[in-house]
């Protein structure tokens, strides 16, 4: 099911894609301009998306009765994509260091850790750590939010 | 050349390459060795540290992390029954059949012996047949150029894991993320829907972050990958002078094997094992004993899968074109640091190419005398829960991503790859092609343009020389892989519908 899903969106995405081509304010007198390559390689992925599409709904008619093996976590699974999500947003405005430790409490939790001592203790270690390693050692500046938040971490970064 | 090489060794000793490859190492083994993170994760993880140094030092962390997760990933593999990287998958075979029997320390002590030897032989046909290839491709130009990325891209399609028309789709899509922005030639805005931070392009280290760190952690995280195995703390055991009678030539044969399928493209050190593991088991005089806890069992994939991850360094440093996925990701590194690998690059500057390959002969000696103590530390950390493993790996993507160019739209790019490729892999579509379409997409383009404008716009310049033709050849010629491999399993169905039962 899933790879008929993928290839419909691959066509589709291949044919919207062919029509923004048009857009590309190509010089007219260029033979091999920038508009070429792109329009080459969204005809192919058509074609192959087709090709991946019939597969799909040819071996769907086979074997119908086949089911996954895998295991879908729900919680776990949609718990961190909106975590993750929600961490980009987090660090414009909470900004890295505040932001970071709720998190990292927020995605164990999720994960399956229950031991209060770990849930307070990972989340301060694993801050520090890659605060040090980071935005301290490397110089790389992380967001550091708005307001009293980001004067808060000027004290550590 | 020969100044070079010794130059280049000389060089691995400065103190700061020094330590920057024994960090290497030590992430290297340590990371390997810990399930649900494989050595491209730790390379893609590490790419922000690589900006902070200079290419020397930078490149030496990165590579040392490369070769040294291929070996580590044995030790969970024969411990614990769970490959620590997707390299170590043949080693858990025979690997836990001798933990079983209560020989984990001599099957560790041939994992750690066949590991070093493959990789020091995979590492003396590197520095033999780098310059060969690269004084070869001096003679390239773009119509080459192209037919040579174009057979690079074939071919990991077809061999890189998975079905051939998924391959082509992810090469396609890694292509086709590479043309957003500005187009290099024209500076026309490419697929950029007037939003300013695409004219930029689309930060490659964003995507592969997402797609191979990112795409982990939701699936790994619905997994448990608790063990609760209480092994004994096993001594390593290295092999006598008996065993390594015994050992020798499956290592040999293994390293040889495994080098060679390494230089493919899109082939790595995974393939390189499985492969070389039931050819030692198909050859082999006692061949039904492969699987019960034999040594050479546990010796034939790791010497391949060593050796095979020197195999892939070949052709990126000789022609800028990686032959793996983690290769692709340290071309990355290279081109971060304003460094292009190719044919012009062992010439111009061999001091660094060669201090690379001194970092990996000892990164790939120290295997040796490393692993031996760390073991006995890491079976305590080998069991860290994925629940303080994944969150920590989740904030790692966003630095790395964010590090590259303080871009708060790499992040929602980051996000997204992690997403795309979490399906995509569910499907199972190989994620190394997409990779590889991604990192040559600017080159190929580039090649493919020049070319037709060398030519007049005329098509038949890249069947009309010589080595161009023959490139192109090849790439067509191993399209018939996969319909050769349809023909066998139809043939192979009938047999099973004619002899039922058998």
């Amino acid at each position: 099911m899933r790879n008929i899903g993928i290839s419909i969106v691959i066509i589709l995405l291949s044919v919207f894609l062919f029509y923004d081509t048009f857009s590309i304010e190509a010089a007219a007198s260029e033979e091999i301009g920038p508009t070429m390559w792109p329009r080459i390689l969204l005809v192919s992925l058509f074609i192959f998306g087709f090709i991946l599409l019939i597969q799909s709904l040819y071996r769907l008619k086979k074997e119908s009765a086949e089911k996954s093996g895998d295991r879908f976590d729900a919680v776990k699974f949609w718990g961190f994509l909106i975590l993750i999500i929600l961490y980009i947003p987090a660090l414009t405005y909470i900004g890295f260091i505040i932001a970071t430790p709720l998190w990292i409490f927020m995605l164990a939790f999720i994960a399956g850790m229950r031991k209060v001592w770990l849930l307070i203790l990972t989340p301060l270690v694993g801050t520090a750590v890659v605060t040090f390693l980071f935005p301290v050692l490397l110089r790389i500046s992380m967001p550091r939010g708005v307001g009293f938040m980001r004067e808060i971490s000027y004290f550590f970064y | 050349m020969f100044e070079d090489l010794l130059g280049g060794f000389a060089n691995v000793f400065t103190p700061i390459h020094i330590i920057m490859l024994f960090a290497g190492v030590f992430i290297g083994i340590l990371g390997g060795a810990i399930p649900g993170i494989s050595g491209t994760m730790l390379v893609v993880i590490l790419l922000p540290v690589a900006y902070g140094l200079d290419p020397i030092p930078a490149l030496l962390l990165l590579t040392a992390v490369y070769t040294t997760s291929v070996f580590s990933g044995s030790i969970s593999a024969i411990l614990f029954n769970t490959p620590g990287t997707p390299e170590a998958v043949a080693t858990v075979f025979d690997g836990y059949e001798m933990t079983k029997k209560g020989k984990a320390g001599e099957a560790l002590g041939v994992a750690i012996f066949s590991s070093a030897t493959g990789g020091l032989i995979g590492c003396v046909f590197l520095i033999i047949l780098t310059p060969v290839l690269a004084s070869l491709a001096l003679n390239f130009s773009s119509p080459e150029y192209f037919s040579l990325i174009f057979l690079a891209l074939v071919i990991v399609s077809v061999l890189g894991g998975g079905s051939f028309v998924k391959g082509m789709i992810g090469v396609l899509i890694g292509l086709l993320i590479a043309t957003v922005g500005l187009d290099s030639s024209s500076g026309v805005a490419r697929f950029t829907f007037d939003v300013t931070g695409l004219r930029s392009g689309i930060d490659f280290v964003a995507v592969i972050i997402g797609l191979f760190a990112l795409a982990e952690v939701l699936r790994k995280v619905q997994e448990d990958y608790f063990t609760k195995d209480k092994t004994a703390n096993p001594k390593t055991k290295f092999p006598g002078l008996g065993l390594l009678n015994r050992l020798k030539r499956t290592i040999g044969q293994s390293s040889l094997l495994g080098f060679f399928i390494g230089v493919l493209p899109g082939v790595g050190a995974t393939s390189a094992s499985l492969v070389s593991y039931s050819m030692s088991s198909s050859f082999s005089k006692d061949s039904k004993s492969f699987g019960t806890g034999i040594p050479e069992g546990v010796a034939a994939p790791e010497s391949a899968n060593n050796s095979a991850a020197m195999g892939a360094i070949v052709p990126l440093l000789a022609l800028g074109i990686p032959g793996s996925a983690t290769t692709a990701v340290i071309l990355g590194a290279f081109i971060m640091n304003g460094i292009q690998p190719g044919p012009l690059l062992i010439e111009q500057q061999g001091m660094l190419v060669y201090t690379i390959i001194g970092g990996l002969l000892l990164a790939n000696l120290s295997v040796i005398v490393f692993s031996k103590p760390f073991i006995s530390i890491f079976s305590y950390i080998l069991k860290a829960p994925y629940y303080i493993i994944g969150p920590m790996i989740v904030i790692f993507c966003f630095i790395g991503t964010y590090a590259v160019r303080n871009s708060m739209l790499d992040l929602v790019v980051m996000v997204i790859a992690g997403i795309v490729g979490y399906n995509l892999t569910k499907a199972k579509f190989p994620l190394a092609p997409m990779i590889l379409g991604l990192v040559l997409g600017t080159m190929i383009e580039d090649h493919f343009r020049r070319a037709l404008i060398i030519s007049g716009g005329d098509f038949s310049i890249f069947f009309t020389r010589p080595i161009s033709a023959v490139l192109l050849a090849l790439a067509f010629l191993s399209l018939l892989i996969p319909v050769f491999k349809w023909y066998r399993r139809r043939i192979m169905e009938k047999k099973d519908k004619v002899l039922p039962g058998q």
